[in-house]
């Protein structure tokens, strides 16, 4: 087939790339069900770095991967009442805005300075969650008139405790804000907007582990959908590539929400806290322009 | 109901009370497990298109296989639409078309919550999800300026 070629002639076994695009897109899925992540941060450097792609294609694919860890995982989890839906519509409010002024403000900021501030604030995070790690349910919170109001609170059957779970949310503002931030996040840079959620819902409102990572799950998904529209018109997401994402990327999630459910709060946190650690040198690297 | 009945582990189906959000989650999950499948069949189609019209054992990836932008990759409805009529470009046009399905779902999710929460008369999740709409919608007129 003469012109339009961009292929990759320097690619050692271009044959293998389909399958391995899905073998690691597997891998980010489940990764992303269990932690209520979409898989970015697994995607674009697995994409770049040992595919090869360009980096372009990588940010594209990692959107869809978004969109189908959270569709995937969430299609479960609002099914077996462990994402709590109001918490995620009225949170998404939150998220949405963010990531909107994050598009306003995108230009006329620093974007090194941001991986450094949202690195450390990540890397905080990671110590803050370690005293935390061995919490398998919050137990009684401080009450929130505004989480009464909103009526921020439900049940879960948890298949570990074999046990209904009931829980309230705490700190509603200082978790919106969060959410904010989160949402920020994804608009001025695109990546890590799930671990925010996460510890937005975790850390701050103090809701039960598999509530946080499910409800964060179905919320990723929406604010992706906001961006996917203009990456895929760019011609950022490459069919032949995000593809094999889309495919991998719900097989796992989907694989994902069955293991999740027998997992233990705790055992998912000392998985979210290495991730957490990792993403933050990650992003604090990438601000000093190592 | 009760936990006992649900002791033998996964997939007991439990009888859920009467409700705003538990109606609206059964509503939402189909409308998710629908549009993953649907999504996952389109693109799923396309991938064997792809095959079939380059043969068996196919390098995908290969120079020329990984073609960028113009009728081969389309990236706008119209040009979606040209593949579709040109016949040479269909499985890219079949495969975006299913990733396209993927995409609108999230956005397809807080409409059946609106829905949703609008038949139980939650008027104040209404407007939230009124207001995650909106600003989904100047979020992608903005990225277009």
């Amino acid at each position: 087939m003469p012109g339009e070629q961009v292929g990759r002639p320097d690619l050692p076994n271009p044959h293998g790339v389909f399958v391995e695009i899905l073998a690691l897109s597997m891998f980010a899925g489940v990764l992303g069900a269990l932690l209520g992540l979409g898989g970015g941060i697994i995607i674009v450097p697995a994409l770049t770095l040992l595919v090869g792609l360009p980096i372009r294609y990588a940010i594209g694919a990692s959107i869809v991967s978004v969109i189908a860890t959270s569709s995937g995982a969430a299609a479960a989890y609002v099914r077996g009442g462990i994402a709590n839906l109001r918490i995620a519509i009225a949170l998404e409010v939150a998220t949405t805005t963010g990531a909107v002024s994050g598009a306003f403000i995108a230009g006329h900021i620093a974007v090194r300075v941001l991986y450094i501030v949202f690195g450390l604030l990540l890397a905080y995070s990671a110590v803050a969650l370690l005293g935390r790690v061995r919490i398998e349910l919050p137990g009684d919170v401080p009450f929130d008139p505004l989480a009464g109001r909103l009526r921020f609170h439900g049940d879960y059957h948890d298949q570990v405790l074999h046990r209904r779970v009931s829980y309230t949310a705490t700190a509603v503002v200082p978790g919106g804000l969060m959410m904010y931030v989160a949402g920020l996040m994804s608009g001025l840079l695109g990546i890590g907007s799930g671990l925010f959620k996460v510890l937005a819902l975790d850390v701050i409102m103090r809701l039960p582990m598999k509530v946080s990572t499910a409800t964060s799950n179905f919320m990723i998904g929406v604010t992706a959908a906001a961006s996917a529209g203009v990456y895929f018109s760019r011609g950022d997401i490459h069919p032949l590539i995000a593809a094999p994402v889309a495919l991998g990327v719900l097989a796992g999630a989907w694989g994902g929400t069955h293991v999740m459910e027998r997992l233990r709060n705790t055992t998912l946190r000392k998985l979210f806290v290495p991730v957490l650690a990792v993403v933050s040198v990650e992003m604090i690297l990438r601000g000093l322009g190592v | 109901m009760d936990l006992e009945s649900s002791s033998l582990g996964q997939a007991v189906p439990r009888a859920e009370p009467a409700g705003g959000v538990d109606a609206t989650a059964r509503v939402l999950g189909t409308v998710l497990r629908a549009g993953v499948l649907i999504s996952a069949a389109i693109i799923l189609l396309g991938i064997i298109l792809f095959v079939h019209r380059r043969g068996i054992g196919v390098n995908l990836f290969a120079p020329g296989g990984l073609p960028s932008g113009g009728a081969e990759d389309p990236s706008t409805l119209g040009e979606l639409l040209n593949a579709l009529n040109s016949n040479s470009h269909v499985p890219a046009a079949v495969t975006d078309i299913g990733l396209l399905t993927l995409m609108i779902t999230p956005v397809l999710s807080v409409i059946v919550s609106m829905v949703s929460f609008a038949r139980a008369r939650d008027w104040t999740y209404v407007a939230f999800a009124a207001v995650v709409l909106c600003m989904l919608a100047l979020g992608s007129v903005l990225e277009r300026i």
